[in-house]
């Protein structure tokens, strides 16, 4: 799930549609110091502590078990003692306090940053409410999962709808001056978000997709990427969160491009129709759902899809598919950015979960540094009996 | 060993003293942002109001020239404590946004 963050784009520009106003002086560069804090945490104490780790000799040790073909401790045994160890380096500490701090200012900064303009930006939301293109179907009594409802992701006050500017907050402000500069959670340093979700797109092995499907499609930054890849397609997409879906609509309009949006629990019940998709794409989804929530959403997206449509997928990557170092600034996550499915998502295996659903051709493989974006794509078979 | 008084906060409240030299260094930083932005106005018009300052987005130099100093800023502030153990010459240099010359270690 994720806001659309990249509203300074320069087709916006182009188009005479980029908000005539900006933050003040004091919001503008208390998040672009958040940036530069964040890129020399991420650029320079980070491998700091990297090269320290690794050249213990209990470091060595464990990163050799870690990359075996046969490990003598298993997985959560040896990133147990790899966390034990970073966390006796002070560089480590102090890097993962800077991670946490600037998780926390991005909205103890932003808020305030944000609210500064507020007319502003209520003025700039209301044009945009005209000539919305596409459908927003949110009113339903949709039930929300105990899990979700009680998390604020990301260290986000009152969770994704716990503030009525939070799409501004995004666009303008962490997106641009923060995670533009990469080095966050599983984005490696200096790594283009809105570039990896292309690459991403480009997974589809086909030329053409007439309808494609996003659960938790949050604000549209991924549906944004899929409409630039396969223009004539249709794009549908749901989320837990109608703030999120609004704003969805509302920015997807302002790009020149429908979407049709609804409120719901993909992992349940999309309210869509039997075999009615050729392709499903998920991004920076499964690790903040449940292990079970998993499991249903995918026999959730095989129902909607027709016989022979492509999933694609982009999560983090299991801990078994990188270093050891970088499985603990992963799993770090999960207790200090209310990342609480995190640790589970990466000991599991999606594409069991994918088997386990009915899809085939299921692999996974890595198409940026650090191993992000992890790929896992599937296929629904064309024939029931092709599967077997 | 000479008696410090009393330890109010405690070590386990270190984290806590951190939190408040970065906000401290936030705060530092803002004004200098404020500074440079004022200079320039200032430079290149007679005079300059609170809300012009308010509302200017630095562009093209100037803004390279200012990411450049906040890179700075935070390479000494943040990087404080490796400096104490990343000594060369070069290093120093890089962390004060430096070239490393000819008579660099």
């Amino acid at each position: 799930m994720t806001f659309l963050t990249q509203l300074e784009d320069v087709s916006l520009q182009q188009q005479g549609t980029a908000p005539s106003f900006a933050l003040s002086q004091r919001g503008r560069s208390g998040f672009e110091l958040l940036g530069s804090v964040q890129k020399f945490s991420s650029g320079t104490l980070r491998p700091l502590a990297e090269e320290s780790f690794v050249a213990t000799p209990e470091g060595k040790a464990l990163s050799a078990d870690h990359a075996s073909a046969a490990p003598v401790r298993s997985e959560r045994e040896r990133i147990a003692a790899a966390k034990a160890l970073c966390a006796s380096d002070n560089v480590f500490r102090l890097e993962r306090f800077i991670q946490r701090y600037v998780a926390e200012q991005n909205f103890n900064h932003g808020i305030p940053a944000i609210e500064e303009r507020r007319a502003e930006f209520r003025a700039y939301e209301a044009a945009m409410e005209s000539g919305l293109l596409g459908t927003l179907d949110i009113d339903v009594d949709v039930v929300v999962p105990s899990y979700y409802d009680r998390i604020e992701w990301h260290l986000e006050p009152g969770g994704w709808d716990g503030y009525d500017l939070y799409g501004a907050l995004f666009a303008f402000g962490v997106g641009p001056y923060v995670f533009s500069h990469g080095g966050y959670a599983a984005v490696a340093v200096g790594d283009d978000i809105a570039q990896q979700r292309l690459n991403t797109i480009r997974q589809f092995p086909k030329n053409e997709y007439a309808r494609i499907y996003e659960p938790g499609c949050g604000g549209v930054s991924t549906l944004k990427a899929v409409h630039t890849v396969f223009p004539d397609a249709a794009l549908h997409g749901s989320d837990l969160s109608p703030l999120l879906l609004r704003n969805g609509q509302k920015m997807a309009s302002r790009f020149g491009f429908s979407v049709h949006l609804r409120l719901a629990d993909s992992a349940t019940d999309t309210r869509e129709a039997d075999e009615s998709f050729d392709g499903v794409i998920t991004y920076a989804l499964h690790h903040e759902l449940p292990p079970k929530a998993n499991r249903a959403l995918f026999r959730e997206m095989y129902r909607i899809m027709k016989p022979g449509a492509d999933i694609v997928i982009s999560d983090p990557p299991p801990f078994r598919a990188v270093p050891l170092f970088h499985a603990v600034i992963l799993d770090w996550d999960t207790e200090h950015r209310e990342e609480p499915f995190f640790t589970t998502a990466l000991h599991d295996s999606l594409d069991e979960m994918l088997r386990e659903a009915g899809f085939d051709a299921v692999e996974s493989y890595s198409i940026g540094h650090g191993q992000y974006p992890w790929i896992t794509r599937a296929r629904k078979p064309l024939k029931l009996a092709e599967a077997a | 060993m000479k008696d410090t008084g009393f330890d109010y906060l405690g070590s386990e409240s270190v984290t806590d003293v951190a939190r408040i030299v970065m906000a401290l260094m936030s705060e530092v930083w803002i004004m200098r942002d404020r500074q440079i932005v004022t200079e320039y106005l200032l430079e290149t018009q007679e005079s300059v109001t609170r809300a012009q300052i308010d509302n200017f987005v630095p562009q093209g130099e100037l803004a390279a020239l200012i990411a450049a100093e906040r890179d700075r800023f935070a390479r000494l502030v943040a990087g404080a404590p490796i400096a104490a153990t990343k000594r060369s010459v070069a290093e120093i240099l890089e962390r004060a946004g430096m070239a490393a010359s000819e008579h660099a270690a």
